[in-house]
């Protein structure tokens, strides 16, 4: 009898220990989606963030020796008098095919000093861009264009964010001495589109 | 039923879809372009005045003036006039009536003291030249040397 009940305790004992040792486990899934990413931003050239008011400007009025010398050599390309916030243009694409394209908006026209002019003299096509800095590993630029619509650089998937390879300072207005006196204006348009 | 709202849900995706596969952004380009009014003589340095000192010899019914052309060369985009003035050195200089004639074409007209429009017009689109050409108007003054200083001021009419 007390070995059938020395039996019992030990075959209890082992089926306990059995249960203590039995390791529980919970499983999950991992479910991970990259969206389509096409990003561009014009920056001061010293960071990836988007600059706050970049700008380009051409004032001969404050200063008209470069268009003075332009006019006098026959015509030219003179550099803008200031750049402001406008270092770079970087694009970040996660899938190849993309293309970016510059658009712009009328060039409008004030007649500030008064002489009569309507604007003639300058259109889009005469405010060029020649990018003179690198463009980035994935980024095949067109070359020079100007700002009445073009495509300016396409690509394949990028590393981060890369450079086009051009800033404010690569702009240039063409000039050959016929544009009214005035201010000229316009908003520039730079987009990067996939199909 | 079913059919109009999965066609909506497809169309719906489309454009999601369309939206996310662009950005874009945007910079100012302001251009100023001045009033310029300038005016070469003899491919001097530019200016909107010019003075041109004159040298006049009679002799015998002749006479022979230093120089004998000016060549002016306008640049101007917008509306723009020259005007021009003589000024004798002396009394005795003012016995000399200087004349003018533009680009070796139409009559003499005289000099005055007060500057007089020579020549007008638009925007030049560039240099523009003209040729002013000078003369004594009969008749002339006793023998001997005159002088004086003809002046060219270019300006918006």
């Amino acid at each position: 009898m007390k070995k059938i009940f020395g039996l019992a305790m030990v075959a209890v004992m082992v089926l306990g220990l059995g249960a203590a040792f039995a390791q529980p486990a919970a499983g999950h899934d991992v479910n991970i989606r990259i969206p389509r990413l096409l990003m561009l931003r014009i920056t001061d050239g010293l960071s990836n963030n988007a600059a706050t008011s970049p700008s380009v400007e051409f004032d001969f009025q404050a200063d008209a020796t470069d268009y003075i010398a332009a006019v006098n050599a026959g015509g030219g390309t003179v550099a803008p008098t200031t750049v402001t916030d406008f270092g770079d243009v970087v694009v970040l694409a996660n899938a190849g095919g993309w293309s970016v394209g510059v658009s712009s908006g009328v060039l409008s026209f004030i007649d500030n000093l008064a002489v009569g002019g309507t604007g003639a003299g300058i259109a889009l096509t005469d405010i060029t861009v020649a990018p003179s800095g690198a463009a980035g590993a994935n980024v095949t630029p067109t070359g020079g264009f100007n700002l009445s619509g073009a495509t300016v650089a396409n690509g394949s998937k990028t590393t981060g964010w890369e450079s086009l390879g051009f800033s404010g300072g690569d702009y240039g207005l063409t000039v050959d001495g016929d544009e009214d006196p005035g201010e000229y204006s316009t908003t520039v348009t730079y987009t990067i589109t996939a199909p | 039923m079913h059919k109009i709202i999965l066609n909506i849900s497809i169309i719906i995706l489309m454009t999601l879809g369309v939206a996310a596969a662009q950005d874009s952004a945007g910079h100012r380009v302001n251009v100023s372009i001045p009033n310029v009014l300038k005016l070469r003589l003899d491919n001097g340095t530019n200016t909107s005045s010019a003075s041109v000192p004159i040298d006049i010899q009679v002799e015998n019914g002749n006479y022979r003036i230093d120089p004998a052309y000016s060549e002016l060369q306008i640049f101007a985009n917008s509306n723009w006039q020259l005007s021009a003035s003589y000024s004798p050195d002396s009394t005795n200089d003012a016995q000399a009536q200087l004349t003018w004639r533009m680009n070796d074409r139409g009559s003499w007209q005289d000099f005055t003291a007060y500057p007089r429009v020579l020549s007008s017009g638009e925007k030049t689109q560039g240099w523009q030249s003209l040729s002013i050409a000078y003369g004594l108007k009969a008749p002339l003054p006793t023998d001997g040397n005159y002088s004086g200083v003809v002046t060219y001021t270019l300006a918006r009419p």
